[in-house]
């Protein structure tokens, strides 16, 4: 079948009629994004699924719905054309539209017309679904289109292949003949038995072994069962596997780094626990408010002194006008240069009785050795200082100068403040180092936090690559990890199981050997010739129909493996294997698989080669059906290569066009925007080998925000 | 398309190995190989001329031809 023109009228984008006329071999359809290409497979898969029924408002052109006034109606439709046998076959879905007065619109349920022309251009409304059936059979057409790249992949189910190896292998012949010959085994093995229990002197023996047999195949059967379901679930879960594999890179990356941010916030919040800034509290207990008190002492004692000295200069005075005795003893003291004298006491009792007993004048640091006038002198201080503890009895009392010593408390005060100055200037060293550690720890936060907010990007920018969002990235690896020691657990149930599975095969033989064994020595002898002849002719038939599947796989994968390598001329290459596995369905399931030329597989692909590798699959099954000269159908494919590059785009249509078979393709490669912000085609389309090609594009100007103003133009390049 | 199937069955080593049946001795189409004298040979062929011919034959349908036949040959 061909299809040499597909019409659509009033459908989504399409406003008004749009044809594109194809040829056989390779058609192309170019367009950006959103500009119709994907509502072109969307009209004919809307023809072609005839058993879904559709929602007609939602398929009307909107353009179309705003331009129709009153009570006037149109039809929406999408007509394939096709060539079929000779004959040419049109095929029509369509429904009417009609707008009502309060602006309502009614549609009438879509129908499905056909019309079938003869060579002699006679022509004859056939029933269109039928038709429809006979030029494009529902099974060939679920290996026509495709959608996207992800459809590539038609062998992940396990139907397809015996679908596949129905449609184009010779392995489907030999279906009927080993179910055939499987039935006739089993009634020749009944007669047998039916035979020997009626002969046999062996009878309670032989429908003893006649039980066990059915119990040991029972058993056998469970254990083939228990097999298949392990073999199931560990197929499923290596799938789960590949599929987690695209993303268990991104996974490993975001689990590290949450790890590395969590360690981050933990050093961050350790480091911030350091920083102390409670500076008030500060203030009073340790004395930071006392900082700058050493001036202000010193201002203080050096007052405090020269008022001592103001008072001792008018008490000398005073005691001087007073009595000579007192004024004798002060005229004694007097100092040099008519200094005053130290009060007495100081220095102290304990200083003085130091300074005698180790002979040194402490306050002027001079030797002064008993004796000398020096001792002399500090042994009459002391003497002095003894004397004016005691009572003054010579001394009038009743005429004194000072009548209170206040500034004795004040020199007190001074002397007791000197001992803690020492302390208060520690407090300006420790608020410094206060303020430097708060500052360098703060320096750490904002280094933590630079470090924190960098590996969130990065992980914004792992997530952005994924198409998972985080909570199942993170999943992927918990899962990733569970599904490997699911697979190492479930090969060693397998082993188990399988051992077992070959015990239960040889004890049911060992009884089925045991029974026939009686069977032949009672039964009919043309009985047992008839069913050992029928055993041997279903091993001929399953065998040679294991056979024919093997070479069908052979085919296939040699074939695919040819396609891979044009297709990925300069590209890693790799090898298409093939890999039976068991399944509980009557279905022999198989795994494409990619592997590297020492076999080992090849793990994740990225999208482009597993894409070749569907693709060179697909395009060896359709070869393998043109070279068993069945009827031709058409592959059609939207965005089958998103994930190639232009140039290897180019160099797989070439190889398409390669090939005779008619394929339509919908590429959003080749269009661009010139200088005037206009779409416009590439030059290297022209190097594009092709049997047709169209574009579609949409009229412009339109309102982004009104679909009514949409329509797609298409136009032979 | 039934000589295909014939000689795809025929192929099978079973017929060399228990039957004795020489390869050069083996009958290349439905014909000879519904005369042969072997009654492996002429089994196989008798039941896929039937299956070829009515691909629609029930098994019971299939079992009496085959019974028939197998009585025929004496086996």
């Amino acid at each position: 079948m061909i299809i040499k023109k597909v019409t659509i009228e009033n459908f989504l984008c399409y406003y008004g009629i749009k044809e594109f006329e194809f040829s056989k071999g390779l058609n192309i359809i170019l367009g950006e994004n959103g500009e119709g290409k994907t509502k072109f497979f969307d009209a004919i898969e809307w023809l072609l699924n005839t058993s879904y029924s559709s929602n007609e408002i939602t398929l009307i052109s909107q353009k179309a719905l705003t331009e129709v006034t009153g009570r006037e109606s149109f039809q929406v439709s999408v007509k394939l054309t096709c060539e079929h046998d000779d004959e040419i076959v049109y095929i029509t879905r369509q429904f009417r539209v009609s707008k009502l007065k309060d602006e309502s619109v009614e549609t009438t349920k879509s129908i499905l017309e056909g019309v079938k022309e003869s060579r002699t251009g006679e022509r004859d409304i056939v029933d269109g679904k039928q038709w429809l059936d006979i030029v494009f059979p529902p099974e060939i057409r679920r290996y026509s289109m495709f959608k996207g790249e992800s459809s590539l992949n038609i062998l992940k189910e396990d139907a397809s292949l015996s679908n596949l190896i129905n449609l184009f292998s010779d392995a489907k012949n030999y279906d009927k003949y080993a179910s055939k010959i499987e039935f006739l085994r089993v009634e020749a093995e009944r007669e047998v038995s039916e035979n020997t229990r009626i002969n046999t002197k062996k009878k309670a023996e032989f429908e003893s072994l006649e039980k066990q047999i059915i119990l040991a195949q029972q058993k056998k059967s469970q254990i083939e069962e228990q097999l298949d379901r392990l073999e199931q679930n560990t197929n499923t879960t290596i799938e789960l596997v590949k599929e987690a594999e695209k993303f268990v890179v991104n996974a490993t990356a975001l689990e590290n780094i949450n790890k590395r941010i969590d360690i981050l916030n933990e050093r961050k919040q350790k480091n911030d626990a350091k920083i102390e800034e409670n500076y008030t509290t500060s203030l009073l207990d340790d004395f930071w408010i006392l900082m700058h008190f050493e001036p202000i002492h010193n201002e203080f004692s050096r007052k405090i002194q020269e008022s001592e000295i103001a008072k001792r200069q008018l008490q000398q005075e005073f005691d001087i006008s007073k009595g000579e005795t007192k004024g004798r003893r002060i005229l004694q003291a007097k100092l040099m240069n008519n200094s005053s004298p130290l009060p007495i006491g100081v220095p102290n009792k304990a200083v003085m009785v130091e300074m005698l007993k180790d002979e040194i004048c402490k306050v002027c640091n001079r030797e002064a050795k008993e004796g000398t006038e020096a001792y002399q002198y500090m042994e009459n201080n002391l003497k002095q200082f003894l004397t004016s503890l005691e009572p003054e009895k010579n001394i009038e009392e009743d005429e004194v100068i000072f009548k209170n010593n206040y500034l004795k408390s004040l020199v007190n005060m001074s002397t007791n403040h000197d001992t803690s100055i020492l302390k208060f200037r520690s407090v300006i060293p420790e608020i410094q180092d206060k303020f430097d550690f708060n500052k360098s720890r703060e320096e750490d936060s904002v280094r933590f936090q630079e470090q924190i907010d960098k590996e969130k990007l990065e992980r914004t920018k792992i997530l952005g690559d994924s198409s998972l969002g985080e909570d199942r990235l993170l999943d992927v690896i918990k899962n990733y990890n569970q599904w490997q020691t699911d697979i190492i657990n479930a090969n060693r149930s397998k082993v188990t199981v399988e051992y077992q599975y070959k015990e239960a095969s040889e004890s049911l033989s060992s009884k089925i050997e045991l029974r026939d064994k009686i069977g032949e020595q009672s039964a009919n002898n043309y009985l047992i010739k008839k069913r050992d002849l029928l055993k041997d002719i279903e091993k001929i038939f399953k065998e040679t129909k294991e056979r024919k599947f093997d070479e069908f796989l052979k085919k296939l994968e040699d074939k695919s493996n040819e396609i891979l390598a044009k297709i990925n001329v300069d590209a890693f290459l790799g090898k298409i294997i093939f890999i039976k596995k068991r399944s509980t369905t009557n279905h022999t399931g198989i795994n494409v698989e990619l592997v590297q030329s020492d076999g080992t597989p090849f793990i994740s692909p990225n999208q482009s080669l597993e894409t070749s590798m569907h693709i060179a699959v697909l395009f060896a099954i359709s070869n393998l059906a043109a070279g068993k000269k069945l009827e031709e159908y058409p592959l059609i494919f939207d965005a089958p290569t998103s994930s190639f590059g232009e140039s290897k785009t180019s160099t797989f249509l070439n190889l398409l066009h390669n090939n005779t078979n008619q394929k339509i393709l919908l590429l959003k490669d080749f269009v661009a925007k010139n200088d005037d912000n206009k779409l416009t085609i590439k030059k290297e389309f022209d190097l594009v080998k092709r049997n047709k090609a169209f574009w579609v594009r949409l009229d412009r100007p339109f309102d982004n925000g009104k679909l009514s103003t949409i329509n797609t133009l298409v136009s032979e390049i | 398309m039934s000589n295909e199937l014939l000689n795809s069955f025929l192929d099978h080593e079973l017929l060399q190995d228990k039957y004795r049946v020489q390869k050069k001795d083996l009958p290349n189409n439905l014909k000879d190989a519904l005369k042969s004298e072997n009654s492996v040979v002429n089994s196989i062929a008798m039941i896929v001329q039937t299956i070829q011919s009515d691909s629609n034959i029930t098994d019971k349908a299939l079992k009496t031809k085959v019974s028939q036949h197998l009585n025929e040959y004496s086996l």
